[in-house]
């Protein structure tokens, strides 16, 4: 009995903290709040998150049977099919979920100031996110590991199946280009940081080579061997830069860095996998989690002040990071950490195959998605720990706030936002950087905010190797995500291609092999050109892309949990999902209306391309510009043309849902009366 | 002891221990009576393939 009220105790404490120190957030109008507010808030959130509506749908609406036998157990095959004890079991499927996306999201939605990005950080992902990944991953298990491309045709019909290929595909494509676009950001005339990142090829081939041929197998010893290179690149790194004759060779502006992404891209889905691809995913499984570790303790010891107003003016549209109002575009702009369609694809048809009791998938699905979330709430707080001004002034792009520092500060300045020119170049000598003015993409101004937490609480005088170890830490699994995103895409096109000639479907036939992986490297490479030519940073388009195409995929697979959850007599409870699908078609909807009509020059496709068409016509440009602005409006154009398709995909699928919510009508209101 | 366990762990999640689990399962199956386990070597180029022949990893 006493242990009962303990517990209870216990819980009633933490949902007290957690309000409590919500609230501070969300009502603090001082200068300045502490970070560990945020840790707080969020961490008691999550626990009794987990432990309340995590546990209640467990038990009550997906019905958990830890009796039942999973298809790791009854399909055991040493192979794919394997029995994988818990903790093992969740790292393996963080390290599959937790990309770049948690760490670019929330530093780019830290324009509207910290509070609208939080919250939906941490709603999203106890009401989103969490449920999306739980119900997946046990309606897979339920169906023998089925994907999610094979649940949607079985449950929704031909179409949905259809359209989750078709989004998991446009996701790809979009997600690659801008992760490309935010490492030649980083790297752009930066020769520390270009020579750091291409210094990680050679290491990760050397490891593959070690791991295949020196000592098969050995993980860890070989990933041991590789970080302790990758620390040493960065050191090295740092010496390039101070020598004349050397820095030259990586001091490439970004459409030298754009094609040797490409190049790369080609390279890397066309080698076979243990030669780079799964050499560098282990160091970058390892230097991620190390440093997410690290900057979690590092916040703890030194709680950091955040400098960012809680709501900025941009809340209405006129941000100069992206364009858009604070809704629908807080919640497309933050998908990865609040709610990602993305982890539905490894919560089926992967993770399911490991689970060995039913009694795991709370702690798997619903908890891995709450770490994910914490991770973004951390690039949250780096992001705004920063001077709002020096944030402004990293992630303007020159097309907003022109290329002439005096003028960039002006009009910082202008905002409301203190940063004067010697605070900017005192920061980038400090960080081993020429300028720091206009590095688009969130990863230098992460790395700012990470450098200078892990600079003020293990040692100032390193801010450079901090700076660089994290351009370095990014970069890793940015390329990794790449890699990995090239060849899935390469094996799905197979996969199409196989059903027109045979042949072609063949992933082990080399010729096939070379024009896949060709054709995906040049869908995503075309956008990644464009994203380098535009002189708003790219950026401001392709992350707004990638979100919808996300937050669409989200509501693809909402749409199968609603309609599992129907089917199966359990209309009562198809809300757990349904609402969260409705807030994705309403958020989706809205954004994709607005991307595509806004009259708004910054927001709208087709007024970008009315006004460039203009403007061209003026006559007052030269023939370089021009070919540029050309190409600019046919990119918009084309991106308005995959924004409707998109739009129309998703609501043919919602149209299904509806289609079997009203056929089993009866049961609904049989459970009602 | 916790460092032990830690260690076991770290082994566990990065796939260092996968072979001897491997010949572990594989020495209790009996299906498997008539034929010879992999080496380690092609057991650890088969376990790429199979893991990156898929989608696991994310945005």
């Amino acid at each position: 009995m006493t242990n009962f009220i303990k517990t209870k105790l216990i819980w009633i404490i933490l949902s007290t903290l957690g309000a409590f120190a919500f609230s501070t957030i969300a009502l603090s109008r001082d200068e300045s709040i502490n970070a560990m507010w945020f840790i707080t808030a969020a961490v008691c959130i999550y626990l009794v998150a987990y432990r309340f509506y995590g546990a209640w749908i467990a038990a009550k609406v997906l019905v958990l049977d830890e009796f039942k036998e999973t298809p790791a157990v009854t399909n055991n095959n040493n192979r794919d099919f394997v029995p994988t004890n818990k903790w093992v079991l969740f790292g393996i499927h963080f390290a599959a979920i937790a990309g770049p996306g948690p760490l670019v999201g929330p530093t780019l939605a830290a324009q509207f100031g910290y509070l609208p990005g939080t919250i939906w950080i941490l709603v999203g992902a106890v009401l989103g996110g969490a449920v999306q990944d739980m119900t997946i991953l046990f309606f897979s298990v339920r169906r023998n590991g089925k994907t999610l491309g094979q649940m949607a045709k079985e449950e929704l019909g031909q179409l949905a199946g259809k359209a989750s290929l078709i989004a998991t595909f446009v996701i790809m494509i979009i997600l690659i280009s801008v992760l490309g676009l935010v490492v030649v950001n980083a790297m752009k005339h930066s020769p520390w940081a270009t020579s750091t990142v291409a210094a990680t090829i050679p290491i990760a081939i050397f490891i593959g080579f070690y791991m295949r041929f020196l000592r098969p197998g050995r993980v860890l010893e070989a990933t041991g061997i590789g970080v302790v290179l990758l620390l040493f690149a960065v050191y090295i790194g740092g010496e390039i830069d101070k020598s004349e004759s050397l820095r030259v060779y990586f001091d490439h502006g970004g459409l030298f860095l754009a094609w040797s992404i490409i190049i790369y891209g080609f390279a890397a889905a066309v080698l076979p996998v243990w030669m780079l691809l799964a050499p560098r995913d282990y160091l970058s499984t390892f230097v991620k989690l190390g440093t997410i570790i690290f900057l979690a303790i590092a916040i703890a010891i030194l709680q950091p002040d955040i400098k960012m107003p809680a709501v900025t003016n941009f809340v209405d549209g006129s941000g100069p990071i992206f364009g858009g109002s604070v809704f629908p575009f807080v919640f497309i702009t933050i998908a990865c950490g609040a709610i990602s369609g993305f982890h539905a694809l490894i919560s089926s048809g992967t993770t399911p195959k490991l689970i060995d009791n039913e009694k795991h998938i709370p702690m798997i699905g619903y908890g891995g998605m709450l770490l994910e979330s914490f991770v973004a709430i951390m690039a949250m707080v780096a992001a705004c720990v920063l001077e709002p001004g020096v944030f402004f002034a990293i992630n303007s792009p020159v097309g907003i706030v022109g290329s002439d520092p005096s003028i960039v500060i002006q009009t910082i300045n202008s905002w409301g936002f203190p940063v004067t020119q010697d605070q900017m170049e005192q920061l980038a000598k400090d960080v081993g950087e020429t300028t720091l003015f206009a590095r688009t993409g969130g990863a230098p101004s992460l790395a700012v905010g990470m450098a200078s937490i892990f600079a003020d609480a293990f040692g100032k005088n390193l801010l450079a190797m901090w700076y660089h170890f994290a351009i370095m830490f990014e970069a890793v699994f940015i390329l990794t995500t790449l890699d990995a995103g090239t060849r899935v895409g390469r094996f799905m096109l197979q996969d199409i291609l196989g059903n027109f000639h045979p042949k072609l479907g063949r992933t082990s036939w080399l010729p096939s092999t070379i024009l896949t992986s060709a054709i995906v490297v040049a869908c995503w490479g075309y956008f990644l050109y464009i994203g380098v030519i535009d002189p708003n940073g790219g950026v401001n388009i392709l992350w707004p892309l990638f979100g919808i195409a996300n937050q669409m995929l989200a509501a693809i697979a909402l749409s199968v949990g609603t309609a599992i959850l129907i089917r199966t007599g359990k209309v009562k409870f198809a809300w757990i999902t349904g609402l969260p699908l409705t807030w994705l078609a309403i958020i989706t909807s809205t954004a994709a209306f607005q991307k595509v009509f806004s009259e708004d020059t910054r927001v709208g496709f087709l007024a970008a391309a009315k006004f460039m068409t203009e403007k061209v016509n003026s006559g007052m440009l030269t023939d370089e510009k021009i070919s540029i602005m050309n190409q600019l409006i046919f990119n918009l154009r084309f991106d308005a043309v995959i924004t409707v398709l998109l739009t129309i995909v998703l609501w043919l699928v919602i149209i299904d849902v509806l289609k079997i919510l009203f056929k089993n009508k009866y049961k609904f209101l049989g459970v009602r009366n | 002891m916790w460092i032990k366990n830690l260690w076991k762990f770290l082994r566990a999640i990065s796939g260092d221990d996968a072979y001897e689990v491997y010949l572990n399962n594989f020495s209790k199956c009996t299906n498997h009576l008539n034929s010879n386990p992999l080496s380690r070597k092609d057991f650890y180029s088969q376990k790429l393939q199979q893991k990156w022949n898929k989608i696991n990893r994310c945005c």
